[in-house]
């Protein structure tokens, strides 16, 4: 038998089919994206406030990126209220407005926002070797407004600065960034990852152990070369020595602002325009000196990046789904842009439905971008 | 009006729907029909639970028999098949009287993997895909009256999510290192570092990344909860939009009515667990810490050499159990709600006689689908919980008793004075009800703080929820298996295997569970994998002779499953043919179409006039009365077309 | 075109669609005119969050004053207020853009409903969170 469509609103409910179908999946997103902020109040409760980062994001980015995504709201309700006036051009025009703000919006994060993150490196140092930084943290005084050095101000008392960070150079070295975020590893640690295998009588378990000791190099050594020197025949205790050196220390080559310029109080609270890195010679941090959970800015790193990533990459997939439905709805296919002749109604509701769609994602990033760039 | 001129544009616009027969692939395997789909999940499900029971059925060796290795064939083929992280070979174990026997014992770890797996299969990939998804694709849109799901297409993704959740828990079995064992639960810490990446498994292989059990398993649910989501998104607009002209919220079956509120439950519960299980597996895979606290230290290969992998901290536990709950607490509503709907079309059907307080047990699921939202951390006493908040989760939990009380008291009082039926569905539907209420009243106690932080974690709790999903929900699909049967195969199902299958289940399974409750309150606790044996036997004292009792009855229950499972096929081919379409003189309109119903359903229109249960209507021509059979000496309005899909 | 205009006729009288699809009337920009102001408005708004949270409250004695009636303090003024800021963005989106301004009741319930459960996810989390037995929980590490 004939199953019949429609794309008509059910009198007695006033709500065509998938106009109460997108609802529901809204309810269920908002529920999700509820699930992620509760993770999100929970961490940053759980931090100590000082530890909480504030500035870490570029706002005038992230501000750009909230216009685009709101006029991309504004251009796809263009295009629906078009297409329900049968203004094909307009309709057109304005729904492929929608996907390129879409785009624009997943560019300057995939492209822009993130990578940054990644090339970067920081982390906290200890305490007892904040000495040894001084130049860089900064706590023992600031500077007056005429520019002569005075006793530190209370917050930085209170809350002495311990963070450290700035670029590493992944130019130079494509290792740099895996490299540092592995633990410190002790040279008597580094011998026994090497001698694993190497009494084993049973060959088949021989292999088996000198595989995992492949992949366990690999894990804390990183880079191939020293991998090479490691399993020489002959290898020195003087390459050996330099190796762990190499693995155990981190070379920064420009650094945070805050770094740059310790002593200027201002440096203590978030900015708007994010101030320039200073280019270091060579600041060399070892990993002994710092809190365990230091490294590149990646989710690993500490409960801030890790909500960061997760809801931005979360909603940046929204984004994209969007993106993709739009596109084709664009194209003169069947299913798209066709059935402005063949179905005209079918459009209009798709439209609807998506562009209903497309508000949400709008709405998730209208409390993202407070909550993680200004807030 | 409005409904008789939707289609005359758009249904002869497209000629993509339905003109031609479809191929093999398209009618039973990559299906829209929800009938279709409906059998998809029926079938996958009642794979898994077999699955998941046989995981039990090894779980129970292990309690009963502790480190005893499995002889012979049997433990060769489980070895084969599960490897040597879960059973390892044992020579010359000493038997109690001496003897010395050799096998393949079942590991502590193996046993935690079954644990984990047998609960997560048995509710996100057992009963949740049989009661929910099977049934109600099945079953809901004939009795609304409906050609299909709103959503057909839809209908099939939501098949196809699931079954790919499915794969990813089968092959967690066969990754190096086994799969998760964290339990169903899958709590951290332990869920962050169990089956950790680099870690070695018992051949000396390292775990992967993304193949290791813990990933797959979060990577299983992350399916799994988008195939629900879209289901029930589905079941809800489909119930909304898609009644029959005539078939208001007050006729609607009660079937219909459980299922909505079940869809509900999964629309607005399961998005925050599939949030967790995202977190998860950046905890898991990227390394964050959102469920890992300070301090935490994991054994890798490299930290063998005493280089441990840190987490930065700073993440909470606590929030897992939260996020978790909030879905898990919701989900045992959806576990049961479909049942007591499947029981109720059956009691009001083999006792001939309307269901007591329809409109009192419509709002008792009302109120319980809201208040199951407000209960979860119920499930938390022992996290720390303050007096304040334990009190405010006693009182909800203590509420929530209410409506279900209702519902059990109003399926009790509908058998009062009804001409019974004791045909194999009844009897399922009737067992039921008791054994429904032991789960439920043995519930009680835990809600009150005081006496859970004594039972917690117990075999009491394992006994009180048992009872509620196996002999209550699995008997509930039972009785739906045999009562649905005819129409979804037009043969009936053996009375004479079905009866056999009936009692023989009912003792055996309360042979099993009944004893937990006496167990749990003698002090056994839940994960001990050798049933206590090995350091507890004398905390336990006599009640650890239980756990031989169980196992053996276990077994049992086991072998009349069988008589299930040859009845199932047997009926297929040699049942007995049904006599016409409605086999059990019903009255809602499932039994109103063809047998098997067509793609489509229904070969005339359907108006629906009358409410779900007219049974033995005084002064009728016959003891039931269709929901579409129009009222005497009425005439017959102008045929209506039934709603339509979404286009 | 005739044939769109076939579409339109075979339409069910339109009563139950409020915002429907009356294209005989008016031009684009007349009915477009509420979406152009909701949107600037959210142009607006969002400048205003931005610079509203280069202001330290918490230094300034009205809000201090205020917010300390409902036993909020120090930085966590400027978190309420950006917050409150963005719920009414996302309500003006809700409401316009959205329609919800106009929709059907089957839409409003399952929302209200859900809202109800986000806030009792948050606010039972935080319940949870504030009422600890003393020395069980390490909230923080």
């Amino acid at each position: 038998m004939e199953i019949p469509y429609t794309v008509h609103p059910r009198p007695d409910t006033g709500l065509a089919n998938p106009k109460l179908g997108i609802w529901l999946f809204i309810a269920s997103e908002v529920m999700l994206f509820g699930g992620l902020f509760a993770g999100y109040i929970f961490m940053r409760l759980g931090a100590e406030p000082w530890m909480w980062p504030q500035g870490w994001l570029n706002v005038p980015v992230g501000t750009f990126n909230t216009f685009i995504l709101i006029a991309s709201s504004v251009t796809i309700i263009l295009s629906w209220e078009c297409l329900k006036m049968r203004k094909y051009k307009a309709f057109k025009a304005w729904l492929a407005a929608t996907w390129i703000c879409g785009l624009a919006f997943l560019v300057v994060k995939l492209a822009y926002e993130w990578p940054t993150k990644f090339h970067h490196y920081g982390g906290y140092v200890k305490k007892e070797a904040a000495a040894k930084y001084e130049k860089y943290l900064g706590n023992k005084d600031t500077k007056d407004a005429k520019g002569s050095h005075v006793d530190g101000h209370e917050t930085r008392k209170k809350y002495p600065r311990l963070f450290i960070g700035g670029h590493l150079d992944t130019d130079k070295d494509p290792d740099a960034q895996t490299a540092a975020n592995v633990p410190l590893v002790t040279a008597a640690q580094l011998d026994a990852v090497l001698a694993m295998g190497a009494t084993e009588q049973n060959a088949a378990k021989k292999a088996k152990l000198l595989a995992n000791r492949a992949k366990a190099l690999k894990q804390i050594v990183v880079r191939d070369l020293d991998i090479a020197i490691l399993l020489k025949p002959n290898v020195t205790a003087e390459e050996k020595a330099s190796v762990l050196h190499k693995m155990n220390t981190i070379h920064v080559h420009s650094v945070d602002a805050e770094n740059g310029d310790p002593y200027d109080p201002s440096n203590d609270s978030a900015h708007f325009i994010p101030r320039p890195q200073k280019d270091v010679d060579h600041l060399v941090i070892e990993k002994a000196d710092l809190y365990p959970g230091h490294g590149s800015f990646v989710p690993k790193l500490n409960t801030y990046l890790a909500t960061y990533f997760m809801i931005t990459g979360l909603h940046g997939a929204h984004v994209l789904a969007g993106c993709i439905v739009f596109i084709y709805f664009w194209l003169p296919i069947k299913g798209g842009a066709k059935l402005y002749t063949t179905n005209h109604a079918q459009l209009c509701n798709r439209i609807e439905v998506s562009g209903l769609f497309w508000h949400l994602v709008d709405l998730i990033w209208i409390f993202v971008f407070p909550l993680f760039y200004l807030l | 009006m409005a409904y008789a001129a939707i289609h005359t544009h758009e249904a002869h616009g497209h000629d993509d729907h339905d003109h031609h027969e479809l191929g093999f692939w398209r009618k039973w395997v990559f299906a829209t029909d929800h009938k279709v789909i409906g059998i998809q999940y029926l079938t996958t499900g009642l794979a898994f639970l077999l699955f998941g029971f046989m995981l039990m059925l090894l779980m129970r060796w292990s309690i009963a028999h502790g480190a005893q290795p499995l002889q012979g064939w049997f433990g060769a083929a489980m070895h084969t098949i599960f490897g040597n992280d879960v059973f390892v070979l044992t020579e010359n174990f000493k038997m109690t009287d001496g003897s010395l026997i050799s096998g393949y014992s079942l590991t502590s770890q193996g046993y935690n993997v079954f644990g984990a797996m047998h609960g997560t299969i048995m509710v996100f990939f057992g009963i949740v895909p049989i009661a929910m998804a099977g049934f109600g694709n099945f079953v809901m849109p004939l009795q609304i009256g409906a050609v299909d799901m709103a959503f057909p297409r839809l209908n099939m993704a939501s098949y196809w999510s699931f079954f790919i959740s499915c794969v990813f828990m089968v092959a967690s079995f066969f990754v190096p290192g086994s799969a998760a064992q964290s339990g169903w639960t899958n709590y951290p810490p332990l869920a962050g570092i169990a089956n950790f990446p680099g870690t070695l498994s018992a051949d000396g292989d390292m775990l992967g990344v993304w193949t290791n059990g813990g990933t797959l398993w979060l990577l299983g649910m992350v399916f799994n909860i988008t195939g629900s989501l879209l289901g029930s998104i589905n079941f809800i607009t489909t119930i909304v939009q898609l009644r029959a002209p005539g078939m208001t919220w007050g006729r609607l079956p009660f079937f219909c009515w459980a299922q909505f509120i079940t869809a509900y439950l999964l629309v607005l519960a399961f998005p925050p667990l599939e949030s967790a299980a995202v977190m998860n597996l950046f905890d898991r895979v990227f390394g964050s810490a959102f469920f890992m606290p300070t301090g935490l230290v994991v054994t890798t290969v490299t930290s063998a050499a005493g280089i441990v992998p840190a987490y930065s901290g700073g993440g909470s536990p606590i929030l897992w159990q939260h996020l978790f709950w909030f879905l898990a607490h919701p989900e045992v509503y959806v576990l049961i709600l479909p049942a007591i709907g499947m029981v109720t079309e059956i009691i009001a059907c083999n006792s001939r006689k309307p269901i007591w307080g329809y409109k009192a047990m419509v709002g008792a699921i009302l109120v319980l689908g809201f208040l199951s939202f407000i209960v979860w951390a119920h499930h938390m006493y022992m996290t720390g919980m303050g007096p304040k908040v334990s009190a405010f989760f006693q009182t909800t939990t203590i509420l929530i008793s209410v409506p279900s009380v209702i519902l059990l008291t109003a399926l009790l009082l509908s058998l009062w004075g009804g001409s019974i039926r004791f045909n194999t569905p009844m009897l399922f539907a009737t067992a039921f009800l008791p054994m429904f209420g032991i789960g439920g009243l043995t519930g009680i106690p835990l809600a009150f703080n005081a006496i859970d932080l004594f039972m917690h974690d117990t075999y009491y709790v394992i006994g009180h929820f048992h009872y509620v999903v196996a002999p209550g929900t699995i008997f509930a699909i039972f009785a739906g298996c045999y009562h649905w049967y005819p129409k979804a195969t037009g043969r009936m199902m053996s009375e004479f295997w079905g009866k056999v299958h009936f009692w023989g289940s009912l003792v055996s399974i309360n042979c099993v569970f009944f004893p937990m409750l006496a167990q749990g309150m003698a002090g056994a606790h839940r994960r001990w994998y050798d049933g206590g044996a090995g350091s507890y036997s004398e905390t336990l004292g006599n009640a650890i002779q239980w756990n031989g009792f169980m196992s053996k009855w276990a077994w049992v229950l086991g072998l009349f499953q069988l008589v299930f499972i040859y009845n199932f096929f047997w009926s297929l081919f040699r049942g007995k043919k049904v006599p016409n379409d409605n086999p059990w003189n019903a009255t809602t309109l499932e039994w109103q179409t063809p047998t098997p119903p067509p793609h489509g359903n229904f070969i005339k229109p359907i108006h629906v006039y009358r409410a779900a249960y007219e049974y033995s209507v005084p002064g009728a021509d016959k003891d039931y009365t269709p929901q579409d059979e129009p009222p005497a000496g009425e005439a017959l309005p102008v045929p209506a077309k039934a709603p339509a899909l979404a286009h | 075109m005739s044939d769109h205009t076939a579409t339109a006729h075979d339409k069910p009288a339109a009563t139950h669609d409020s915002h429907g699809h009356d294209e005989h009337h008016g031009s684009v920009l007349e009915h477009v005119k509420p979406y152009l102001i909701v949107g600037a408005a959210l142009f607006l708004f969002t400048v205003i969050t931005v610079a509203l949270s280069y202001i330290h409250f918490d230094k300034i004695g009205i809000f201090v004053w205020a917010f300390d009636k409902i036993g909020v303090h120090g930085f966590t003024i400027n978190i309420v207020i950006g917050m409150a800021v963005a719920t009414f963005k996302v309500c003006l989106v809700g409401a316009w853009f959205m329609h919800l301004k106009q929709e059907k009741s089957s839409v409003w319930t399952p929302l209200l409903f859900t809202f109800f459960f986000v806030a009792g996810l948050f606010l039972l989390f935080a319940f949870a969170y504030a009422d600890p037995i003393p020395g069980t929980i390490e909230w923080k590490h």
